[in-house]
């Protein structure tokens, strides 16, 4: 096997957060905040075929890009214009109309602005949870309901409140939310977030079907393999854009692996294992290619718990601002409930359901020390014990 | 080997390209300061010490209450009001601790929500109910609820409201429990710090680095946050329309409302616990290990100076332009906004001191200000 071979990068992810660790930029585990080395730093194993792993997303066959995901950005692009669509109804008496947001979930009848995704053959609704009906049906009452009480933003004028929906202000924030205090277009857009790309990326792309293809043959009238796409796509629904994070951190994963950087290092890790695994498809190498499909998606995993962490700290931090403890609750919501995306995840679907419940579904009436309680809960289960405070 | 490792390398260039100075990274403590020793100053100086003083006060408070509610006369009264006042003076010297067992019950909106919603009181008082638990009822308890409860009238029209035969005894039970909800809070977040409980102190003293969740950290967030939204917002500039959004005076937005000669003195207590804890004097005034010995240390640089010197200036700049507010402050608000402008811009460049100069000096991260912008 005169190849790549990755040996422990597994083990690399488990020592991030320590300020002791690997001190060596070179070392596959290199810790950004470890200050002291405590020799544990291991190095990849690596026997040069003479071919130049790039320093970036780019791939070439014969002088063209081999790199493709033209419809995961289509479907990004349709969820930023259903967001922004339902982001109108946090001026209160903005009515949302329910078809038009079915219809964009679906890419039925014509319902975006941008005529190219109307022309896309794309759609976010099929690809929810591998068309898992239970989900999409929860999409689509989510959409039901905020179509429902943004009419009714006219008589409740800014007064969402306990027992009444509405929009709640503070400052120059205004969020439409029910009378749970749940934020709608959350729960929708962090719920697209994981049922669509993040299941896609970890489950579909990154699985074994989409993994065991070939990848000797160029596909016709492309330049690419079947496996070369397939990681691609992966890769897409993840930044999508080959420059993260010069660009692609305003939206999506790449704005909440952004957010985590500084305490994570998501963004170099992720790009890294991207890069690399890619690399390793090019050299036929799968055993270094699945070692990156493993750390992407327990990367990916990361993130998405940090970001939870994040948001429930958040709300501690205004618990006594309806408005923003109520957006702060529904982002961490959605994002905990993504956790059932990661593949093989830490967490059960009855463990996420357990927090919910913890945190409550009233986030009018939920208690500061059940907040904590899941966030020490969560920072345990994932490592993040000793930078929960600062997340 | 070599190829992965460019690859990584590059990664890693990339990695330290964030916003921060890269440099800032690199600086650590020298060998003559040892973080731990500072920590263990305030912990068992400071911190400590000062939640200990705030539980008796609270104490005492809770004894004044409950023999008010056994007989609420005027003498009664007054004896819950001096201790109300002693209590939330006790109160400006922890409010900023806001991280460890005090930001796990979110100890400071537990305590100090202000302005009170009256109508949400009165409303809960009228049905009887002693439910003021989760967020939504965190603006009818705490000090400003008491501030409504037992200084919003003479003493003999407050007796009176708890004579009443109709709904004396609820406003009794409801001034019963939001004192208790105050000590068990206070008591609660004792014992957790407390070496014979928690032992917090242990936790705290032990992480004794510079990185995220350090000890260090968390206190320069705790410390820059309290003054730039609790200080500086809360207490002036969101009365003073500074820091809110209508740009107008809120009178009713001020701390210690209805006792009213007050608000500065509170704001003052607290400005000069935050500046006694950065120089590490116990609460006995004698000096131990600060903030100030550590960035002596790193030799912090502040223009032509000192980065100490131009703190420890800025302390007192702040604590002049706040003296310099006539009593009462919700009539200087419009009387003298000038006034409180002035106190308000000082006390905004002693936040830039702790949220840019201090983290570049020490390499810590200010992670406290992190919004998503959604």
């Amino acid at each position: 096997m005169n190849k790549v071979i990755f040996s422990v990068l597994v083990m690399s992810v488990f020592v991030a957060c320590e300020k002791k660790g690997c001190t060596d930029e070179t070392a596959v585990n290199y810790t950004e905040f470890a200050k002291q080395d405590d020799g544990s730093c291991e190095y990849a194993e690596v026997i040069s075929r003479g071919i130049e792993a790039p320093s970036t997303y780019k791939f070439e066959r014969n002088g063209a890009s081999t790199v493709s995901f033209s419809g995961q950005k289509e479907r990004m692009d349709m969820l930023s214009e259903m967001v922004a669509y339902m982001k109108t109804a946090n001026t209160p008496g903005t009515a949302l109309d329910e078809a038009k947001m079915l219809n964009m979930y679906a890419n039925e009848n014509t319902p975006f602005i941008a005529a190219e995704l109307n022309a896309s053959s794309k759609q976010l609704k099929d690809k929810t949870a591998s068309s898992d009906p239970l989900i999409i049906g929860e999409i689509e009452n989510w959409i039901k309901e905020i179509a429902s009480i943004s009419d009714s933003t006219e008589v409740a004028k800014f007064e969402g409140k306990s027992g009444n929906s509405g929009v709640v202000q503070s400052g120059d924030k205004a969020y439409l939310v029910n009378k749970l205090g749940q934020e709608p277009t959350q729960i929708i857009e962090k719920g697209l977030m994981g049922a669509v790309f993040m299941h896609q990326i970890s489950y579909v792309y990154l699985g074994a079907e989409k993994m065991n293809v070939d990848n000797d043959t160029i596909e016709e009238g492309q330049s690419y393999t079947k496996m070369e796409h397939h990681w691609d796509e992966a890769f897409g629904y993840l930044f999508g854009t080959v420059d993260f994070p010069a660009e692609g951190t305003d939206r999506f994963w790449g704005k909440y692996a952004n957010g985590r950087n500084d305490l994570l290092a998501s963004n170099t890790k992720l790009m890294n294992a991207f890069i690399a695994g890619r690399f390793a498809i090019t050299q036929l190498d799968y055993a270094a290619r699945d070692a990156q499909i493993s750390i992407i998606r327990m990367e990916l995993e990361k993130v998405c718990a940090a970001t939870a962490i994040h948001y429930l700290s958040l709300a501690k931090k205004e618990i006594s601002d309806d408005a923003l403890r109520n957006h702060a609750i529904s982002e961490a919501w959605a994002f905990l409930d993504n956790l059932k995306y990661a593949y093989e995840g830490k967490l059960t679907s009855a463990q996420i359901a357990e927090h919910k419940k913890t945190i409550g579904e009233d986030f009018y009436s939920i208690s500061a020390a059940n907040l904590t309680s899941v966030i020490d809960d969560l920072a345990t289960t994932y490592g993040f014990e000793s930078i929960k405070s600062q997340l | 080997m070599r190829h992965l490792l460019v690859l990584v390398f590059i990664m890693a260039v990339t990695l330290s390209c964030k916003k921060d100075d890269p440099e800032v990274a690199d600086i650590q403590p020298t060998a003559a300061f040892n973080i731990e020793n500072l920590l263990t100053n305030w912990s068992t100086s400071i911190i400590i010490p000062s939640y200990e003083q705030y539980q008796t006060n609270v104490l005492e408070l809770q004894k004044a209450a409950s023999q008010f509610k056994a007989s609420p006369s005027e003498i009664n009264l007054t004896n819950v009001r001096s201790a109300w006042l002693s209590a939330y003076m006790a109160w400006q010297k922890v409010a900023m601790y806001e991280f460890g067992p005090a930001a796990d019950i979110t100890l400071r909106s537990e305590t100090n929500i202000y302005p009170t919603d009256t109508a949400e009181l009165k409303d809960l008082i009228k049905q009887g109910s002693i439910n003021i638990n989760g967020a939504n009822k965190l603006d009818v308890k705490g000090f400003p609820a008491l501030d409504y409860l037992i200084n919003s009238g003479s003493a003999t029209k407050i007796v009176r409201r708890y004579t009443d035969s109709i709904l004396g005894t609820n406003r009794l039970n409801y001034l019963e429990e939001v004192v208790n909800q105050i000590a068990n809070n206070a008591e609660s977040v004792n014992i957790k710090w407390s070496s014979n409980g928690g032992n917090y102190v242990n936790q705290f003293n032990g992480a004794n680095g510079t990185d995220a969740g350090s000890s260090l950290g968390q206190v320069i967030n705790a410390l820059t946050q309290h003054i730039e939204r609790h200080l500086r917002d809360g207490k002036l500039g969101i009365p003073n329309g500074n820091r809110n959004f209508s740009g107008t005076s809120l009178p009713g937005h001020v701390e210690a409302l209805y006792y009213g000669n007050t608000s500065i003195e509170l704001a003052l207590e607290n400005l000069n616990a935050i500046e006694v804890f950065y120089n590490g004097s116990n609460n006995d005034g004698v000096e131990g290990i600060g903030l100030d010995d550590y960035l002596i240390s790193l030799g912090a640089e502040y223009n032509e100076g000192t980065l100490n010197d131009a703190i420890k200036a800025q302390f007192a700049a702040c604590r002049n332009k706040l003296n310099a507010i006539p009593k009462p402050l919700k009539e200087s608000l419009t009387s003298n906004k000038a006034n409180v402008d002035e106190a308000v811009k000082e006390l905004q460049r002693l936040i830039i001191l702790f949220k840019a100069d201090i983290p570049s000096a020490t390499g810590v991260l200010i992670t406290y200000q992190d919004n998503d912008g959604d």
